[in-house]
């Protein structure tokens, strides 16, 4: 009984591969037949001489020609119905399908303007890379006399990435990172003899961000450069502060990190100003983005500026000034098209 | 060109940006950490017009310089004045300028007198307002040997604006305890006005920081009286009650009769000067052991209040609940106290970390209590290291302007915070 099924598998890989060659080849003159058939106006044979290869058979692109033909048979046979539902299937098999104006049929043309052709969104994902500068509005001093500077530190990024069209050159862009964004403090005070007291610090912050923006493309072509403007909610799960202190004459206090999540605002909204590129692949576009975002609220409460941690106050000389968080990332990703055609009413 | 608003937003991302660049924060409270590469340690600090004074010590292997630091509102420094050679212990703000007083020692190692080996001798600067040095008055012994030491302890002035100092001397003999003297001094030309020592009893006086000239002339002052046997030390407290010139009208003292370590750290008038003062001090064991931060209230002529004593130790008490006098988990002391607008008093001291409450070596331990001991709050803060509290002063505001040194990695540093009345340093 084994050797039997082991028999019938063995049959069945070795006759698969040349049926369905033979079954291409036959479409293949299936569809020249069908060109001859629509070239000698026998348009209502067509149907019948397709539907089987329709259903298996044709390539894509054999499956696009066949569908087209049907479209303009039902068209000159005035069955609009069926031109509609051909129309659709051609969409469906090759949502890139594209008129051409000088020489396809008019009323081809102005059927296939009557469908949705375009994406209704683009979902894929990016990863990148971002550089967050606090931006100071009012000052406290811990430290007299002591200097405190912010500078950026590197993160990383990644998320989801929606792009809804919703006008020509126009598109809804929502998305949805989990981002880290990270920046250094330092304070100096230069006691004497050219030797400072210095603590340095990094504050690491780690949100959801949920930006929606409003794309513009520039211009429709390889790269199809884009700008966009819009703002971010972002929701900070956690920050901490690791810092380190080296005095003049004395000893290095031991590096700490500190939760510093509860002195932080939770909600953040941001603006956003972003230029990128997208270029075709496949059946999406690969995006690389360059996006601003500009803190629109203060990231702590100055009220609480010396209450952070003991540690941090006693220990390194720290208080929170009050502080908005800026960034800067470079994004990369893909976004797959997703097309749902149908017939528009009337009017769109 | 077309891009040179990106390369803008990038350059000013990536650049570092200076805190100082935006403007300070409009506060009420603040803390504020004074450096240098020596060790500095705050003794007292005062509001003083719009801001506040802070006095300081600079300690070296061979020197200690007092600093007087006018700060604004912030804490921030206006200007600094260094005056050499004494150990701060007072600060008081005259009518026309500064005074600050302390201690000068002298070593004489060659002496062959071992009376002369150390001579201490107490020292009184007077400041400009802008921070200048304008005089300065050594209270010593210049008898070729065999000198009397003398320390100022503390400052005040009196109805007529007079300088009152307070301060002990001992006698060279081997014996001699420290007994305490009160001087009157000119403020402007430092001339002894009149002076009297109090040989009372045959005892140690350790002097609290402060002492009061009240309405109606009198003196007051509280201090340890202080007995050392071997490794033991048996003290008991009293407040000196006496009138310009006099002799001890009232000497109320609390623990005489019982064993064990009872230190003052200060006494404050309340701020109705009917209901008397508020003394702090540390009350332990005579071993030192279950050291515990110690108050009691004075009537306004110098007798304890019976029953007013409270303890606070800064494990048990956090609940804010006192404790009995040797009920102890943490070791806590008393060294300082101010009147609260509301009728009652802050205490601040500091407490060794337990394993329950601190956040290593010794913490600022502050307690308030209403005007019947009660304690209504009390708060811990510090660092790893030790934190030491130099003074505690109500402000005009309402809140609470302390000062006092820090050392998290084995160098002190000064520091004044300046609290609401809650003790918090918010908003």
């Amino acid at each position: 009984m084994r050797k039997s099924i082991a028999f019938f598998a063995l049959l069945l890989v070795a006759l698969g591969g040349p049926i369905a060659a033979y079954s291409q080849t036959a479409c293949a003159l299936t569809l020249r037949t069908a060109r001859a058939t629509y070239d000698e106006g026998r348009l209502h044979e067509l149907p019948h001489l397709l539907a089987p290869c329709l259903k298996s058979g044709f390539t894509k692109q054999e499956a696009v020609e066949a569908y087209k033909l049907l479209v303009l048979s039902y068209i000159y046979l005035e069955e609009p119905t069926k031109a509609d539902e051909a129309m659709l299937q051609l969409l469906r098999t090759d949502p890139y399908f594209e008129i051409n104006e000088s020489a396809d049929a008019a009323e081809f043309i102005a059927l296939y303007r009557t469908f949705r052709t375009w994406p209704v969104y683009r979902v894929g994902a990016k990863v990148g890379v971002n550089a967050a500068q606090p931006h100071v509005i009012s000052y406290v001093d811990a430290v007299e006399g002591a200097e405190v500077s912010y500078s950026p530190a590197i993160s990383f990024m990644s998320g989801l990435v929606f792009e809804i069209p919703i006008a020509e050159r126009f598109a809804l862009n929502p998305e949805l990172y989990f981002q880290i964004r990270s920046f250094i403090y330092e304070s100096n005070l230069n006691v004497g003899d050219n030797q400072t007291n210095s603590s340095e610090g990094k504050e690491v912050q780690t949100s959801i961000s949920l930006p929606v923006s409003v794309q513009y493309t520039l211009s429709k072509s390889k790269l199809n450069p884009y700008v966009s403007a819009g703002v971010s909610v972002d929701y900070l799960l956690k920050s901490s502060i690791t810092m380190n202190r080296l005095r003049v004459n004395a000893n290095s206090i031991q590096e700490r990190t500190f939760d510093v999540t509860s002195s932080r605002e939770r909600i953040q909204i941001n603006a956003l100003a972003s230029a990128g590129i997208k270029a075709r692949l496949g059946s999406g576009f690969v995006v690389t983005e360059l996006r601003l975002a500009y803190g629109l609220m203060g990231m702590n409460d100055p009220s609480s500026a010396f209450t952070i941690d003991d540690y941090l106050l006693f220990d390194s000389g720290y208080a929170d000034n009050s502080m908005r968080l800026n960034s800067l990332s470079l994004t990369v990703g893909y976004i797959y098209n997703v097309f749902h055609p149908k017939k528009l009413k009337p009017g769109k | 060109m077309r891009y040179a608003w990106l390369i803008l937003v990038i350059a000013s991302l990536a650049a570092c940006q200076d805190a100082h660049d935006a403007r300070p924060m409009e506060r009420i409270t603040f803390a504020r950490f004074y450096e240098s590469s020596l060790g500095q340690r705050a003794v007292a600090a005062r509001e003083f017009d719009g801001g506040y004074l802070l006095l300081g010590s600079r300690l070296t292997a061979d020197d200690t310089t007092a600093l007087v630091i006018r700060t604004g509102i912030r804490g921030e420094v206006l200007w600094r004045s260094e005056l050499p050679g004494i150990i701060p212990k007072s600060l008081l703000i005259g009518s026309n300028s500064l005074f600050v007083s302390g201690d000068s020692i002298h070593v004489n190692p060659e002496s062959p007198n071992v009376n002369d080996l150390i001579i201490q001798s107490a020292l009184l600067y007077r400041v400009s307002f802008s921070g200048t040095p304008l005089g300065k008055l050594v209270i010593a012994d210049h008898s070729p040997s065999n000198r009397i030491d003398y320390k100022a302890d503390a400052l005040t002035l009196s109805s007529q604006g007079d300088i009152v100092m307070l301060g002990t001397f001992r006698e060279p003999n081997v014996n001699a305890t420290e007994r305490p003297f009160v001087a009157a001094l000119n403020p402007n030309t430092f001339d002894t006005l009149w002076s009297k020592q109090y040989n009372v009893i045959d005892r140690d006086y350790v002097n609290a920081r402060t002492v009061h000239y009240t309405a109606d002339g009198y003196i007051v002052w509280a201090s340890a009286i202080l007995k050392e046997q071997q490794t033991f030390e048996r003290t008991y407290l009293s407040i000196p009650f006496i009138r310009e010139t006099s002799v001890f009208e009232n000497n109320d003292v609390f623990g005489a009769t019982t064993d064990q370590k009872l230190l003052v750290g200060d006494i404050q008038r309340a701020s109705d000067p009917e209901f008397g003062y508020g003394v702090v001090g540390t009350h332990a064991a005579p071993s030192g052991d279950n050291a515990n931060l110690f108050f009691a209230r004075v009537t306004s002529t110098g007798n304890f209040i019976a029953g007013s004593e409270r303890y606070f130790d800064g494990t048990l008490s956090a609940a804010n609940v006192p404790v009995a006098a040797l009920e102890s988990a943490s070791s806590d002391d008393g060294a300082a106290l101010c009147a609260t607008s509301d009728g009652g008093f802050v205490l601040a001291g500091t407490m060794s970390t337990t394993p329950q409450r601190g956040n290593g070596g010794r913490d600022i331990f502050l307690v308030k209590v209403n005007g019947m001991g009660e304690i209504l709050w009390n708060k811990v803060w510090g660092g790893t290291g030790d934190e030491a509290i130099g003074s505690i002063t109500e402000t005009s505001d309402g809140g609470l302007l302390l000062c006092g040194s820090r050392d998290a990695s084995g160098l002190p540093s000064m520091f004044l915070i300046k609290t609401n009345a809650n003790g918090e340093i918010q908003d």
